[in-house]
């Protein structure tokens, strides 16, 4: 399931890379255990574990940020992820974050941000919550 | 003096911030008659400030309305959210629990038939000596419910049952729909009465109780029953009790020691009488501190009686008699 995932993603990106310079593509890794690609606003995301999830996310908002000389993209979004676990009958997890990418090395980026989750997951009854995450992840742009 | 981009240069948003970190509203008044693009900054503002504003309402007001979780990425959140469901018995704790669950539910032969209220069934007890250590009479209890459920079993014999004393217990919070929990140590020649109860997250069944005749201890059997190890988790304290058959007040001692091999000086102990002026249980009446995490060796009535506990842990979750 998760060597299949990887693949499906990884033809899709490079289908997406050779037809279009224009938009904004890339593919990373995110923290811990997991991969996304990006195409434009959108990103895609598979994270691995004992709960595996698999969503996306809206980057609405984008706005470069100076600070001390530095260029950073301030950036807020929303995501969501379908659960799956052998421990659950299902469930998702949905949020909304905010935070900033930093280009780390010509197109490699560093993204950390901030965000506030509900989840409700499907057990022997449903459990739902609400908290704080933050998610870290590299990104490789192609093209640009 | 007209401003002019030239005045700020490549650094003009740097300044745009620094003034409104500054609060010097009136040059950023005039920075924004003077350069089109401190528009930006003034988005930019609002966007922080807008994000600073949901993160405050997160922290300060949501977490009084829910439990709040907080984890490193996604993935972590969602595991806080799981380790509270199965805290609270609405997750499974292990695949062979949920595939139990399942099972429950969907099988039978029904196709998805309601299993219906919580209810206990094929409750048994029988004897065992688990160990092999001399003098032990151990009980066995097993029953069986329609829905994965906790196992609670309580017991008291016949002695304390008519002095009112409270019932002691033992409790296993898994979820499983076949129940087995462990005994040791009944009192000798008497009834042990027994009560068993399971629950889930929302229902909880009517005790079932039943009972079982301990034979008489043998000549030069050691008469000691009923051990029991009380720990406060909070205050990291372990309080040690049992009952005698003999009236050995006078005399009872355990030992206690931290590798099983070099024991402790002997802890005294004193006997509960009833109204027969008969020892009815013997136990320490001081607190020992046990820090989490540590083991102890306890020997009782000379060398006929020696286990261990870790701890954390109640005596009626966790005992392990040393191995003969």
């Amino acid at each position: 399931m998760k060597k299949m995932t990887m693949v499906l993603m990884l033809i899709g990106l490079a289908v997406l890379a050779s037809r279009s310079e224009a938009i904004q593509i890339g593919i990373g890794y995110t923290f811990d255990t997991g991969l996304h690609f990006r195409v434009g606003k959108f990103e895609g995301q598979a994270i691995f574990g004992e709960a595996n999830l698999l969503g996306a996310r809206l980057y609405a908002l984008e706005k470069p940020l100076t600070i001390k000389n530095r260029v950073l993209n301030f950036y807020t979004g929303l995501e969501a992820n379908l659960v799956k676990s052998n421990l659950l009958d299902g469930g998702y997890v949905a949020g909304a974050f905010g935070g900033l990418d930093k280009a780390i090395y010509k197109k490699l980026h560093l993204n950390l941000d901030l965000g506030i989750y509900t989840a409700s997951l499907n057990g022997f009854e449903t459990v739902s919550d609400l908290g704080v995450a933050i998610n870290t992840k590299l990104t490789w742009y192609f093209g640009k | 003096m007209k401003l002019t981009e030239a005045h700020y240069g490549s650094r003009a948003p740097i300044v745009g911030l620094k003034l409104w970190w500054a609060s010097r509203r009136s040059e950023a008044r005039l920075r924004t008659r003077c350069y089109g693009e401190t528009m930006e900054v003034k988005e930019m503002k609002k966007l922080i400030l807008a994000s600073l504003t949901v993160m405050a309402i997160s922290l300060f007001f949501l977490p009084k309305v829910y439990s709040f979780q907080f984890g490193l990425g996604t993935k972590g959140f969602v595991k806080k959210v799981v380790e509270k469901g199965q805290s609270e018995g609405k997750i499974a704790k292990s695949e062979e629990e949920k595939k139990q669950n399942d099972e429950n539910n969907g099988g039978g032969g029904g196709g998805g038939e309601e299993p219906g209220p919580l209810q206990i069934s094929n409750v048994e007890i029988v004897s065992i000596q688990k160990w092999g250590v001399k003098g032990e009479r151990s009980a066995l209890v097993t029953w069986q419910t329609n829905k994965p459920a906790t196992s609670k079993v309580q017991w008291t014999d016949q002695i304390l049952k008519d002095l009112d004393a409270i019932w002691s217990w033992k409790e296993n919070q898994q979820l499983v729909t076949n129940h087995q929990v462990e005994v040791y140590w009944i009192r000798p020649g008497t009834t042990t009465y027994f009560r068993v109860t399971s629950k889930t997250a929302s229902e909880e069944t009517q005790p079932e109780e039943l009972s079982i005749d301990a034979p008489a201890i043998n000549p030069g059997e050691i008469g000691v029953f009923a051990i029991s190890v009380h720990y406060d988790s909070v205050d990291e304290s372990v309080e040690m009790g049992w009952a005698s058959v003999e009236d050995d007040s006078g005399e009872s001692y355990y030992f206690v020691s931290d590798d099983g091999v070099n024991w402790g000086g002997q802890m005294p102990a004193s006997c509960s009488y009833n109204s027969m002026a008969q020892c009815y249980t013997t136990g320490n009446s001081y607190s020992e501190s046990e820090p989490k995490g540590s083991r102890r060796y306890y020997k009782i009535s000379g060398q006929s009686i020696t286990f261990y506990v870790d701890f954390p842990t109640d005596f009626y979750g966790n005992l392990y008699p040393l191995k003969p």
